[in-house]
């Protein structure tokens, strides 16, 4: 039954050991289960987020996933609109990784909105004054997308397309895939905007309030682009990553050292932007509001070296390792250069969601420290599980990569 | 509910956020609805057939894809992307007429018996017209030795319509299974089948009873040469290409002479249904 379900010609490990690699993930994903459902009837005290940290670790989380799930929008943008044909071969990976992330972060706001079930409110009640309106709306609608866009890959299963109108459903849905994919990029520059926005026009918290165009403050700007910078590496390290787990090849060398590529470009951009936007805050914004940037890195967990780090080690040296061609068709450093790159996203949300919230903002306030409690880590933990658990399923069951199949005949394997 | 949300006010601001944002919505529920109807439309329309062949072919491995001209003709190295369907082809008028002045040499014997009147499917079946009009149709040499004797045999019935491509014949060894893609479209007039060797009686459909699409001759050989190389790099355990003086021919019942190839895969790619 089970490698009835496989695609011909694909080598897949055994069923019991695929089952031991799911069972850590699964026991983790009913932990944060069991944790949510705790949430839901006990409600957010057992977080340790009040109300000076109304955002913490989760929203960290959901910023950093939203993040990296853009290589999904993107690279289906550079597919189907600019016609990039060769970057196919990581599509159907990047599609599926922007789905776990969507619905992961989705999930985790579900819980972190404390309840659920008045979800709607952000719809039917809308607050047309507020960014988050528009993030709610876009997040929404390009997770159906990207369901739409999930669907033609599920129902290319060996034996579900054997069923007629799953067939018929699937090449409909295929024809139409670029439109998908206007809307997908649509949606998506404008809530990656929204959640930088979001930060933008906090102009009673000077450490992540900036002048900007028209209604949107440069984060806006900063966040779509240091999203899609980060997305194309993150779906290259994932690929490397299940190529190097399942021992072959799974698309050709040279799409991924072009993710790098693409990834260095962005990210030497997003630097420049970075840089001046940062010189911006430093000698105009914050001055015109009678303060001094130094304030901000006074405290000892959010010094000085937070600005250099985002800036350096996880800036200039992810970006300049992706754009040197040589380092990149050295897989270490296009290892190095990807994960340097992702870990600098995961760094930049962190670093403006805690640090803009712990900084004082009045004359009586003190410095303040956030730290998770076990149970956000638990939440946080178990959509990292469902992501992992989805994906692999995917990788299994579907044909995730349409020239693996070349690349293991070619490399001599009957 | 927007527009009589609290503070919602019709202003450029709103109006615009809130136009794109139900645009956005209702576009996506357009194309969905569209997409059923179109899907409804094709189910009704008897396209199912038609469009699992196209699927498949596009998963095909482009070495599963060739042109047909690039067998010994003048077009080395192409791919189709007309589904073997040459009569969408732009180039096949113009690459028949350059194959035909450039005289290729007689190609190699492939090593299995091809008569001449018969035309052959790239999925490895045969079709040989009858002097009453119609098409014999059965499973050429090449499959039958990798497919060996199977366990059972599935077959149109008598009076059945066949598309050109569809799936209509099955064979299953075991866990194996081969769907095969039928060479023509018409009524099935007559099949029989006896120790896994299988024959389909077809009146051709007049609207595509075009034998075009099928390879003969030397074209034929052509192909079948390929076929066999490919099969002996498949099945060679160092891969790629072939290690032994060539001149041997296939041996009967592949399957039990390998066990241990992946012979689902070989099912499949032999019958181009990956």
């Amino acid at each position: 039954m089970d490698k009835d379900l496989i695609t011909r010609g694909l080598d897949r490990t055994p069923l019991w050991k695929f089952a031991l690699w799911l069972l850590p993930w699964a026991l983790l994903a009913a932990w944060g289960g069991q944790t949510i459902r705790d949430m839901f009837v006990q409600g957010l005290y057992l977080t340790n987020m009040d109300n000076r940290f109304a955002f913490g670790l989760w929203i960290v989380f959901d910023l950093t996933v939203i993040a990296l799930g853009a290589g999904a929008f993107f690279l289906g943008f550079l597919t189907y609109l600019m016609r990039q044909k060769d970057l196919q071969q990581v599509l159907n990976t990047a599609v599926i990784v922007g789905f776990v992330c969507y619905s992961g972060a989705i999930l985790t706001l579900a819980v972190d909105v404390g309840q659920p079930i008045r979800a709607w409110f952000a719809f039917w009640h809308a607050n047309v004054h507020s960014m988050l309106t528009e993030v709610s709306f876009c997040i929404t609608l390009y997770l159906m997308v990207l369901l739409i866009e999930y669907v033609p890959i599920i129902l290319k299963n060996r034996k579900l397309r054997l069923v007629p109108s799953f067939l018929v459903l699937e090449f409909n849905l295929h024809r139409i895939m670029f439109l998908f994919a206007g809307i997908g990029a649509f949606l998506s520059f404008f809530h990656q905007g929204s959640l930088g926005g979001m930060f933008g026009v906090l102009n009673g918290r000077p450490f992540a309030f900036r002048e900007g165009v028209g209604i949107w403050p440069s984060t806006f700007f900063l966040f779509i682009l240091s999203a899609i910078a980060v997305g194309p590496s993150f779906i290259m390290l994932i690929v490397m990553t299940v190529s190097r787990v399942a021992r072959r090849p799974l698309v050709d060398r040279k799409v991924l050292t072009r993710l790098g590529r693409i990834s260095g470009l962005l990210l030497s951009a997003y630097i420049v932007a970075k840089l001046a936007d940062t010189g911006i805050w430093i000698f105009r914004t914050l001055p015109d509001s009678g303060f001094d940037a130094a304030e901000f890195y006074r405290h000892g967990l959010f010094g000085i070296w937070v600005l250099f780090l985002e800036l350096t080690v996880f800036g200039l040296l992810p970006a300049t390792i992706l754009l040197n061609r040589r380092r990149r068709q050295n897989p270490r450093w296009l290892v190095a250069g990807g994960l340097l790159a992702c870990l600098g996203i995961t760094f930049n949300r962190l670093v403006v969601t805690l640090q803009t919230q712990s900084a004082p903002t009045l004359s009586f306030d003190t410095f303040m420290i956030y730290w998770p409690s076990l149970q956000e880590w638990a939440v946080m933990l178990g959509v990292v599980a469902y992501g992992v658990i989805l994906y692999s399923l995917s990788y299994r069951y579907l044909n995730l990569f349409p020239r693996e199949h070349e690349l293991k005949t070619s490399s001599g394997r009957a | 509910m927007l527009p009589t949300a609290y503070e919602f006010h019709w202003d450029t601001g709103h109006v615009v956020f809130l136009g794109v944002f139900y645009s956005v919505v209702v576009t996506v529920l357009s194309i969905l609805v569209y997409t059923a109807l179109r899907g409804r439309g094709d189910l009704k329309g008897q396209r199912t057939p038609a469009i699992a062949w196209e699927e498949t072919f596009h998963d095909l491995p482009a070495d599963r894809r060739a042109c047909r001209h690039a067998f010994d003709g003048p077009a080395a190295g192409r791919v189709c992307h007309h589904c073997f369907d040459c009569a969408t082809c732009a180039g096949h008028p113009e690459f028949t007429a350059i194959g035909r002045s450039l005289q290729a040499p007689q190609p190699p014997d492939p090593g299995v018996p091809m008569p001449s009147d018969t035309f052959y499917h790239r999925g490895h079946t045969w079709v040989k017209p009858a002097p009453d009009g119609t098409l014999t149709l059965g499973l050429d040499p090449f499959a039958q030795r990798c497919f060996g004797h199977p366990t059972s045999v599935s077959l149109p019935a008598e009076g059945q319509t066949v598309q050109s491509g569809e799936r209509a014949v099955t064979l299953h060894r075991g866990r194996l299974e081969a769907r095969l893609a039928m060479p023509v479209a018409g009524e099935v007039v007559a099949s029989s089948s006896h120790d896994g060797q299988w024959r389909l009686r077809v009146r051709p459909d007049p609207a595509s009873a075009s034998l075009v699409n099928l390879l003969r001759g030397n074209e034929a050989r052509a192909w079948m040469t390929r076929e066999v190389d490919w099969l002996q790099g498949r099945l060679n355990p160092a891969g790629g290409h072939t290690t032994l003086a060539d001149g041997g021919v296939l041996m009967d019942d592949l399957v039990a002479a390998y066990p241990a190839a992946d012979w689902d895969d070989l099912w499949g790619q032999v019958s181009l249904d990956v």
